[in-house]
């Protein structure tokens, strides 16, 4: 009661008199563009709260997602029931083509091989993958992230790069022990490094938080084919090269988007690409020279940059 | 001991009611693609702080909304704040707007809340383009306004019925259907 009294006081103390809830409206309202702001210019203060959160209701979370996904599965089967004669008539055809491709793949490997051997190429890092079934985030409004029911506890680490099965999808931003969150290509804060295949033409992709990312920082005079296929690019180091992505497609505007392999509003499972072998954190930190400290000598171990083990 | 002030059907009526709402919460929060259009979601707790604001503001007080927001910015990944201050405003100005709205028919709360819902997602738009400096497509505008508008009637059938259980009280008020 006398708290009341007090907001009362306060609230008409001011050179404008309100009541007590549009005065603890106003300043809970305050309270949350400070929020806002703070989020978005240090969203690393909220990370650990996001992901502990996302662990403790991804149980419920993923409960409540099984009727809808039931529900979404019910309305894709009845579509695929309709157009299930030209899927097979289509299936077949491509079928046979791919036949024809394994045999060329096959002779390309090993052409591939021998001339690695013969180059001493170094090899491409080995990845893992973790598979997950998405238990939230698909429809939500102005945020183009899911979450997904893996987390630190099945090996994930933030900056893993996410795929479904046509395409990439994006990379995970935050990992809980049970739940990670993914950043969607489609999203306005996605930012990626392509390369448009056989032209050679490297660009970055933007979400725009429509269907169609576009593509920005190419060169002005080049000519980005219709229908060109997209890949990771892999500058930056942030995906790894040579992830399908899309085609390019030539919006109204004149400017050129990318039509995603992955459709984002279907999404149900996702692989999570990750390193077999991490690098060691020091690995590329040259040891200490021998003869400068006899006591540190003993301690002084090289570090097996593979493992990050220290060798004896 | 002190004696408990509702009746055993009473107390059920509170219960289901915040059941229900935290239904709306992580149904929400949990956005699925089935009830989303062009990558717009349907607001359902603003469905629940809405009709709540008007018929019975007691069982949404402020601190509520505002931990409801503050839950639902933190598992969206959105700014925190932004469905926070929306739902806080909201609570506000239904709260405000309550006398007119509670004796009017279910058509007049619905065009209220289609209105309500219009305004929420037009600031949250501006809001997210002024933080990021980028404007994202303003196509989810039209289309968060039109699930809101559609899913509305269903989520309140089970908004009343819940309603018809809790008991008079001050500040409540049954609409007659």
């Amino acid at each position: 009661m006398k708290r009341n009294a007090l907001t009362r006081q306060i609230a008409r103390a001011l050179p404008f008199p309100v009541g007590v809830t549009a005065f603890w409206s106003v300043l809970l309202i305050l309270l949350c563009l400070f929020l806002m702001i703070l989020s978005t210019l240090r969203p690393q203060y909220f990370e650990s709260m996001r992901t502990g959160l996302s662990d403790q209701f991804a149980p419920a979370l993923s409960i409540i997602s099984l009727p809808f996904e039931n529900v979404s599965v019910f309305f894709s089967d009845v579509q695929d029931i309709a157009g299930l004669r030209a899927e097979a008539e289509r299936l077949e055809a491509e079928n046979a083509r791919l036949r024809e491709w394994y045999h060329i793949a096959l002779l390309l490997e090993s052409e591939n091989k021998s001339l690695r051997e013969l180059l001493n190429l170094k090899a491409d890092p080995k990845y893992d993958y973790v598979s997950a079934r998405i238990i939230a985030g698909a429809g939500q409004n102005f945020v183009k992230s899911v979450l997904i029911g893996a987390g630190a506890a099945d090996g994930l680490t933030k900056g893993d790069t996410a795929l479904s099965g046509e395409g990439l999808i994006g990379r995970l931003v935050e990992v809980g022990e049970n739940s990670a969150r993914i950043l969607l290509l489609d999203d306005i804060n996605s930012r990626v490094p392509i390369l448009v295949e056989d032209t050679l033409i490297h660009a970055i992709m933007r979400g725009t938080n429509t269907d169609s990312p576009e593509l920005i920082h190419f060169p002005r005079d080049s000519e980005i084919p219709e229908g060109a296929r997209i890949i990771t690019s892999g500058h930056g180091g942030g995906y790894p090269p040579g992830l399908p992505v899309g085609r390019v497609v030539t919006a109204e505007s004149g400017k050129k988007t990318v039509d995603l392999f992955a459709d984002m509003d279907r999404l149900r499972f996702v692989r999570i690409l990750k390193l077999q072998t991490k690098k060691a954190p020091y690995a590329n930190v040259l040891v200490p020279m021998k003869d400068e400290d006899p006591q540190e000598e003993k301690h002084t171990e090289p570090i097996n940059s593979e493992t990050g083990e220290t060798q004896p | 001991m002190t004696a408990n002030p509702y009746m055993p059907g009473e107390k059920t009526g509170f219960v289901l009611a915040y059941i229900l709402l935290s239904m709306l919460f992580l149904v929400n929060a949990q956005a699925p693609s089935v009830l989303s259009i062009g990558g717009a979601g349907t607001p359902f707790l603003l469905m629940g702080i809405y009709y709540w604001s008007v018929y019975r503001p007691t069982l949404v007080p402020l601190w509520l909304v505002f931990v409801l927001g503050l839950l639902l910015d933190l598992l969206s990944g959105s700014p925190v704040g932004l469905n926070t201050a929306v739902f806080v405003a909201t609570r506000w100005l239904v709260t405000d707007q309550r006398l007119f709205l509670m004796g009017q028919s279910f058509m007049i709360v619905w065009l209220g809340f289609v209105f309500v819902c219009g305004i929420a997602v037009s600031s949250q738009w501006i809001i997210y383009g002024a933080l990021k400096m980028l404007w994202s497509a303003s196509e989810t505008i039209p289309a968060t306004i039109a699930l809101g508008a559609v899913l509305f009637p269903p989520v309140s059938v089970f908004l009343h019925a819940t309603h018809q259980l809790l008991p008079s009280g001050s500040g409540s008020y049954k609409p007659q259907r």
